[in-house]
């Protein structure tokens, strides 16, 4: 249930309402380079709440399968070594995102129509965006022996990347300092991209840079959360 | 009766607000982080779409579209405050540190209980919109001193999200029920008319808005922030009086049943 809820309503309800509500105020769409709001907020909240999802995916949630079920620990007594359980972990949030966000699609293509056949890879994307966010993030709670810190790092990293990624408003309208970091994080290029691939403007170039970057974030927290992982699952 | 002997109600419900603030004495970034998020999303949409958004009707008044989303996310501080005490918060007191069923044993009475957690949320929302109402002013968004009426109306806002909340946690059984608790408070923080007016909704879901606590939360901090004061607000604060007291009251009885059966 929870991810239908979390993974699809959720994003469903966001896109719908600010789609629709904040769409009927926009005077001038094109200002956006999308044909309308909707066109423009619904692949940011697709690929921004994987990005979401990805962040809380490697909180509680990873913190409860290393260290308070036991899940993890049974697994490394199989031949899976804890490097298989961690690129496991990863894998399998990456399937899990990638599917909500096929759900998410296609409500979208139900409000702004058919828009090639590049849309469908936008939930890959997603996928892909949810993981660059939870590698690094992965990285760091694996290594936490509670979860203490972790409301400061859902509110004040997770949240405000979502909110500032260029979900709902174009990047380069916030304030520079703003747009400079967050061009730094993942969500951004992950968002940028699947705005492109929904809006029939995705051209080879720019688009590999932004898959080039999202998966810089996932390898790095990978190779980080190695050692988050060892410490966890075999001492 | 002895509990009155022992201790006054006041004290009582003093008791219960005094453990809250020890707590987050101790954690108090995660109440200025909770403060925070509504700055995000005013910069995000209020600043960050003004620019492709013209000057919106209110009640005749034309407004720009960042003065506009200003007093909806204000009235929104205050959801965010008393949303997670009233549930997430309550329900782990509730069923894992048990703090009510040893508070009941002292001469804390339910009424106590659930009066002083209420306090601690309104308490907690009057804190951050005050702290948002006194930023919206120096950046010139507040255009009358109605606006500081403000103050009071999130503490209406705090007390029947508050009640909603504990009422709502008394049915949850399981962490995962949670889930529906962060969709529902996610509807009411976007769609309760904080981002764009009520009227570009069709009426059946006008009808559906106007049931729901926060959407007269943001009515009201928007009419005392413009100063576009009707009659229209009697009925607002009415609603919210409505609410926080049927809910108040059945939050009351339900935890009753829980902590004495």
């Amino acid at each position: 249930m929870s991810i239908v809820l979390s993974g699809f309503l959720n994003p469903v309800f966001t896109m719908l309402t600010l789609g629709w509500g904040v769409g009927s105020l926009v005077d001038d769409p094109a200002a956006l380079g999308t044909e309308d709001y909707v066109h423009f907020v619904g692949p940011g909240v697709l690929a921004g709440s994987a990005m979401l999802q990805g962040g809380f995916y490697s909180l509680w949630q990873a913190l409860g399968a290393l260290r308070w079920e036991g899940m993890y620990k049974n697994a490394v007594r199989t031949p899976a070594s804890y490097i298989d359980v961690l690129t496991g972990r990863l894998v399998w949030g990456f399937l899990r995102l990638t599917f909500s966000s096929f759900a998410f699609l296609v409500v979208l293509l139900l409000v702004i129509g058919w828009s090639g056949w590049a849309a469908l890879l936008a939930p890959f994307v997603a996928g892909l965006t949810g993981m660059a966010t939870a590698s690094p993030i992965l990285a760091y709670s694996s290594a936490q022996e509670n979860d203490k810190a972790f409301p400061i790092i859902s509110r004040l990293i997770v949240t405000p990347l979502f909110v500032f990624s260029g979900t709902f408003t174009p990047v380069d309208s916030m304030p520079d300092f703003i747009a400079g970091i967050v061009k730094a994080f993942p969500g951004y290029h992950g968002i940028e991209l699947a705005r492109d691939l929904l809006n029939e403007r995705a051209a080879l170039g720019p688009s590999l840079g932004h898959l080039a970057v999202l998966l810089v974030w996932i390898v790095g927290g990978w190779i980080l959360a190695r050692a988050g992982f060892r410490k966890a699952l075999t001492s | 009766m002895m509990t009155q002997a022992l201790v006054t109600n006041r004290q009582a419900v003093r008791s219960v607000v005094e453990r809250n603030i020890i707590f987050f004495k101790r954690d108090w970034i995660i109440l200025v982080a909770g403060f925070l998020e509504p700055l995000f999303w005013l910069i995000a949409i209020g600043t960050g779409l003004s620019s492709f958004i013209g000057d919106i009707d209110v009640d005749g008044k034309l407004i720009g579209y960042t003065a506009f989303v200003v007093p909806g996310l204000i009235a929104s501080s205050a959801l965010n405050a008393a949303a997670f005490d009233s549930t997430f918060n309550f329900f782990y007191k509730l069923h894992y540190l048990k703090i009510y069923d040893a508070m009941i044993t002292t001469p804390l009475s339910i009424t106590n209980v659930v009066l002083g957690e209420v306090a601690w949320s309104v308490l907690r929302s009057t804190m951050y919109s005050s702290a948002f109402l006194v930023l919206a002013t120096a950046f010139g968004f507040i255009e009358s001193w109605w606006g500081l009426l403000i103050i009071p109306v999130s503490a209406l806002i705090g007390f029947a999200i508050s009640a909603v909340g504990i009422f709502s946690t008394t049915f949850v059984r399981t962490w995962n029920d949670f889930d529906y608790f962060g969709l529902a408070i996610q509807l009411l923080f976007i769609g309760s008319a904080t981002f764009y007016p009520i009227t570009v909704y069709p009426e059946w879901v006008r009808w559906i808005v106007q049931l729901t606590p926060l959407y007269h939360g943001v009515a009201l901090c928007r009419s005392l922030a413009l100063g576009t004061i009707a009659v229209d607000d009697l009925w607002h604060i009415g609603a919210l009086l409505a609410t926080m007291t049927i809910f108040g009251l059945w939050a009351r009885a339900r935890l009753e049943d829980k902590l004495l059966h």
